[in-house]
């Protein structure tokens, strides 16, 4: 009964920070607000004994690209935002919203007719940073090596865009 | 009464909601790319949590995958923000629609 109550404190945290994020005037308290997020859906991973993702979750999210934005945010000032950013949606989106929620609630539907050979339970040692390692290391080889060139690729874009600027500027 | 995968799987189905949301109404280059985090991390919550349930640690090798991924378009779009700021003085989407080629 207390995991209960956890979960839906820690949904109810994460939903709400993340309807601020999209919502809110201030670039800044978005990417603070997203912060939020990213540490109740870090508590919803522990939960689902998923401890590893936890800890990457939080290192990576909220330790280095949430850092990255409020540099960025910080570097370009205010006079690059505008004052009020929400975009008037005409009614095709509003058509486009109601097609897309329906077929989001077929799809839950069917997924929730179909989950019956799943457990009723999280695997407690599925999670493990030695059962991740193991199944990166063997099964997920060439997987994990292509994510590193993927990164690889990214240091060099970023590093060109930033060159060219450089340039310009002189 | 426990926590079944449903509600895992529909508290990821509010979140991609509530990011496609930002990324159809926001026309500041930041924000857009801050609601596509949330879409990412809605896709890896039910990632987890189907890995968890269905006792496959595939989809948490996903979900770690997807992180990286995320980590480098972060890196990148943020530099094309920075380059568009810089040509245009501001990050609105509405300055992009009028490059040209």
């Amino acid at each position: 009964m207390p995991e209960t109550i956890l979960f839906y404190l820690f949904a109810s945290v994460a939903l709400i920070s993340a309807l601020y994020v999209i919502f809110s005037k201030e670039p800044t308290y978005a990417v603070l607000s997203l912060v939020v997020t990213m540490f109740s859906l870090a508590a919803l991973y522990v939960m689902l004994h998923a401890y590893f993702i936890a800890m990457i979750q939080i290192l990576i999210y909220a330790g280095a690209i949430l850092v990255l934005f409020l540099f960025i945010l910080m570097l370009l000032g205010t006079e690059g935002i505008l004052p009020s950013d929400q975009a008037r949606l005409g009614r095709g989106w509003c058509f486009f919203g109601v097609l897309l929620v329906s077929i989001f609630t077929a799809e839950l539907a069917m997924v929730f007719q179909s989950t019956q050979n799943l457990k009723d339970w999280p695997s407690e040692i599925l999670g493990t940073v030695e059962n991740i390692g193991r199944s990166i290391f063997s099964e997920h080889l060439l997987a994990f090596e292509l994510i590193s060139l993927i990164l690889l690729i990214g240091i060099i874009g970023v590093v060109n865009l930033a060159h060219k600027k450089e340039a310009d500027n002189a | 009464m426990t926590l079944s995968l449903e509600n895992y799987l529909i508290v990821s189905g509010m979140l991609f909601a509530i990011g496609a949301l930002g990324v159809m109404t926001r026309r500041n280059l930041i924000m857009i790319l801050l609601s596509i985090e949330i879409m990412l991390n809605a896709v890896n919550l039910s990632f987890v949590a189907f890995s968890s349930y269905g006792d496959n640690v595939t989809g948490q090798v996903s979900a770690l995958f997807v992180i990286a991924i995320a980590a480098c378009e972060v890196a990148i779009g943020l530099a094309i923000a920075v380059l568009v700021f810089q040509s245009q003085r501001t990050i609105s989407t509405d300055a992009v629609s009028r490059l040209k080629g």
